[in-house]
């Protein structure tokens, strides 16, 4: 008897070195579960990590994997995509490797409508390297990198991405699993990019040195407590909103992907690509 | 044809089907014409955001299984030294054009023959070709997909500004007169498929994405399998094995042509677009007597030791001309400098040494 | 009386449920030791108290989550969810309805 998503693990590589109570793991689950209902083939699906701890996820996965280089993932896909669009690709990221040193790739993947799913792990800080501030990290807060207090204003990733065209965004935390696996298999369905923010504990640097909470339970009760719906919060004010996070699904149109566009192009050409 | 376009031609001929590059003067006209070609051949182009996404989508598309290639210059380069260690790391055949440019300006340099080589982290070993005029553009850029593909590395075309800005007759075989290489797929069964157990020419089959074999590819060490492992003997063990499928070949991959040096006492050893002056004064020398002779190097790296020992048998002198403070010459010096004297010759303009001014050199030198 | 969900099928009204005489339904429940970090997110998310802290030291050096009370599981499979560590498994004890 054995947990249903252990059969897409790589070989034997559990226990994962992701820590006690780690959003990482879940947000793991939660994607094999998307794929395990969703009943895809894995052999046509390619994980595509950069580095930090959410990263790490492709490594365990039994599917082709890259794990590439810090921020790159997008860039990565583009070329995978490009060269065998029937690729299924998922990318695994952090708000620092996604929103910091890979932002540019982030917004030009989302305008051009890569048909990519993007689920990027928001802890809040690099937490792999100790607890870096984040481009994600809340006004005031101590980090390593901010020992008096965060001076500047945070992202929300979120809307990036819609400014910058994506096709499905949403938002959720690791305390919704039911909801996070539900958006998980429409992102995965979804033609064009999709980008799945999990706003996740990190009980061992973030909840430790930012929040003061070490237990991954009350790191959890956290982000329950914190979640608000969207539709609740078109209802309080801003200072309301403050240190709260907004979940739900915020985009979902159908714009033709950027794969489509390019057998579109090349029909005129060529008859198609070969 | 124009330098940049016989590129894209010798490209499209090894079998190259998806690039990607972003503006750069003086290799703009490489991604024009690719933009061109690319949907015609069946391949695929993108302009990316930057040349790290450049760099990192050929990557990507080479594991997909497409032969691939990106195009830069100088300042571009620098960019993608991080990309291309990772393709040294999980070993994908990558064909990566850097047209050298000065600093700051588009006046042709040989500003990074040492870069090319050196350029990126961690052990490695890198191939990097130096064409000297439009046809061997086309004919180096072919080769750099054969040995991209065979050693299953990154391959470094190092153009200039002059000859890729160039136009030229060249010949365009048909492709049954080229040798195409591709790389070697896997026959074992997945279960027994082990990515990065090399066979005896220490080269891995390359299985590519959507085929059943599931690899996993990282430039953390990683064990024959692919599987990340952190132990000191395999880090070095991976890494031996990494460097020496190059540099065991060094001399079988070595590209040059030498003219005059069975009896030549002094010897110009060029490469590039210096070396179009250096024949033309070479054989000015011989004219008036001067036992000179050249060798033309078309592959800079790994180093052709056997051609430039071959050559200077006979050699008191050895002149290197650059367009630089004088880089490759340390490297001529270490390999033969015991034997003969190395005497470089930089030239730091932005143009190459005219023929008489080698010739000058070569008068000086006897 | 309130019916356990467990027992009333989708669509059956709770007096037609009420009639009928079912066999509860049983689950196994298993924490895999070799895989649990002690983080005890199963113990505070399992709605009917299945797990409980222990201070007993796993393979990994951790103190494990335990089954406590199994006879408490109506399989909702939360716990399958929730895990980071997918330690957990869940599985229907024969004799009861699917």
């Amino acid at each position: 008897m054995e947990h249903p998503s252990l059969k897409y693990i790589r070989g034997k590589k559990l226990p994962h070195m992701f820590c006690p109570g780690c959003g990482c793991g879940q947000i793991m689950n939660a994607l094999l579960f998307a794929i395990d209902e969703l009943k895809l083939d894995t052999s046509k699906m390619v994980a595509i990590g950069g580095v930090g701890c959410s990263s790490r996820i492709p490594a365990y996965l039994d599917m082709y994997a890259i794990h590439g280089i810090h921020g790159r993932n997008l860039a990565y896909a583009t070329g995978v995509k490009l060269a065998k669009p029937e690729l299924k690709v998922v990318v695994l990221t952090g708000d620092g490797d996604c929103g910091a040193i890979g932002g540019n790739h982030l917004i030009h993947a989302a305008r051009r409508n890569l048909d990519v799913t993007v689920i990027m792990a928001n802890n809040g800080v690099y937490a792999m390297t100790g607890g870096q501030v984040a481009p994600t990290t809340a006004t005031g807060l101590y980090t390593t990198t901010t020992p008096r207090g965060n001076v500047e204003r945070p992202f929300d990733i979120c809307k990036l991405v819609e400014t910058a065209g994506g096709t499905y965004i949403a938002r959720w935390t690791t305390a919704q699993p039911a909801a996070l696996i539900r958006s998980v298999k429409k992102g995965l369905a979804h033609r064009g990019f999709s980008f799945i923010e999990v706003v996740c504990q990190c009980p061992t640097i973030y909840g430790r040195y930012s929040l003061g909470l070490l237990d991954p339970v009350k790191n959890m009760e956290y982000l329950q407590q914190n979640s608000v719906t969207k539709e609740e919060a078109l209802k309080r004010s801003a200072e309301e909103l403050v240190g709260k996070i907004v979940i739900g699904e915020f985009v979902e149109k159908q714009l033709p992907a950027l794969e489509d566009l390019y057998l579109e192009m090349e029909k005129a050409v060529s008859g198609g690509v070969k | 044809m124009l330098g940049n376009h016989a590129i894209v031609e010798g490209a499209i001929a090894a079998g190259c089907r998806f690039y990607a590059g972003y503006p750069i003067t003086p290799a703009n006209e490489i991604s024009e014409w690719m933009a061109q070609r690319m949907p015609e051949v069946g391949g695929r182009f993108i302009q990316m955001e930057d040349e790290l996404g450049s760099i990192y989508s050929v990557c990507g598309a080479s594991l997909a299984g497409k032969k691939s290639m990106t195009a830069t210059a100088s300042a571009g380069y620098n960019y993608m030294q991080e990309g291309i260690e990772y393709a040294v790391a999980a070993e994908i055949p990558l064909v990566i054009v850097d047209v050298m440019r000065q600093r700051g300006e588009n006046f042709p340099t040989h500003s990074d023959v040492m870069q090319a080589r050196y350029g990126a982290a961690g052990d490695h070993e890198m191939i990097v070709l130096t064409p000297s005029s439009v046809q061997e553009l086309f004919d180096l850029t072919v080769q750099a997909f054969n040995l991209a593909e065979r050693f299953r590395n990154p391959v470094i075309v190092l153009s200039e500004a002059t000859i890729s800005l160039m136009r030229e007759g060249i010949r365009i075989p048909p492709p049954e007169e080229l040798k195409i290489i591709t790389r070697k797929k896997p026959v074992a069964p997945p279960e027994e498929f082990m990515p990065f157990r090399a066979e005896e020419d220490l080269v891995p089959r390359m299985s590519e994405f959507g085929d059943q074999y599931r690899v996993l590819y990282t430039h953390n060490p990683h064990d024959e399998w692919g599987r990340i492992a952190w132990t000191p003997k395999m880090y070095e063990d991976l890494y031996n094995r990494v460097t020496r499928k190059i540099a065991d070949k060094a001399d079988e991959i070595a590209l040059f042509d030498a003219q005059f040096t069975e009896d030549a006492e002094i010897v110009v050893m060029a490469y590039g677009s210096e070396a179009r002056g250096s024949i033309e004064a070479v054989r000015m020398a011989r004219d008036e007597g001067i036992k000179a002779g050249i060798l033309k190097l078309m592959n800079i790296w790994p180093v052709p030791v056997k051609a430039m020992k071959e050559s200077t048998r006979r050699a008191k002198k050895v002149l290197v001309p650059e367009m630089n403070t004088g880089r490759y010459c340390h490297v001529v010096s270490e390999f033969v400098g015991c034997d003969v004297d190395v005497v470089p010759l930089p030239k730091n303009q932005g143009r190459i040494h005219s023929p008489e001014e080698i010739l000058e050199e070569i008068r000086r030198a006897k | 009386m309130t019916v356990k969900a467990s027992t009333r099928l989708v669509g059956e009204t709770i007096s037609e449920a009420k009639k009928t005489e079912r066999p509860k339904r049983r689950f196994r429940v298993e924490i895999n030791e070799k895989l649990c970090k002690g983080c005890y997110i199963c113990v505070r998310y399992c709605p009917m108290g299945v797990f409980a802290e222990s201070k007993e030291i796993g393979e990994l050096g951790y103190n494990l989550a335990k089954v406590a009370f199994p006879e408490k599981c109506t399989g909702c499979k939360l716990c399958l969810l929730y895990c980071p560590d997918l330690a957990t498994a869940v599985d229907e004890e024969e004799g009861g309805k699917k």
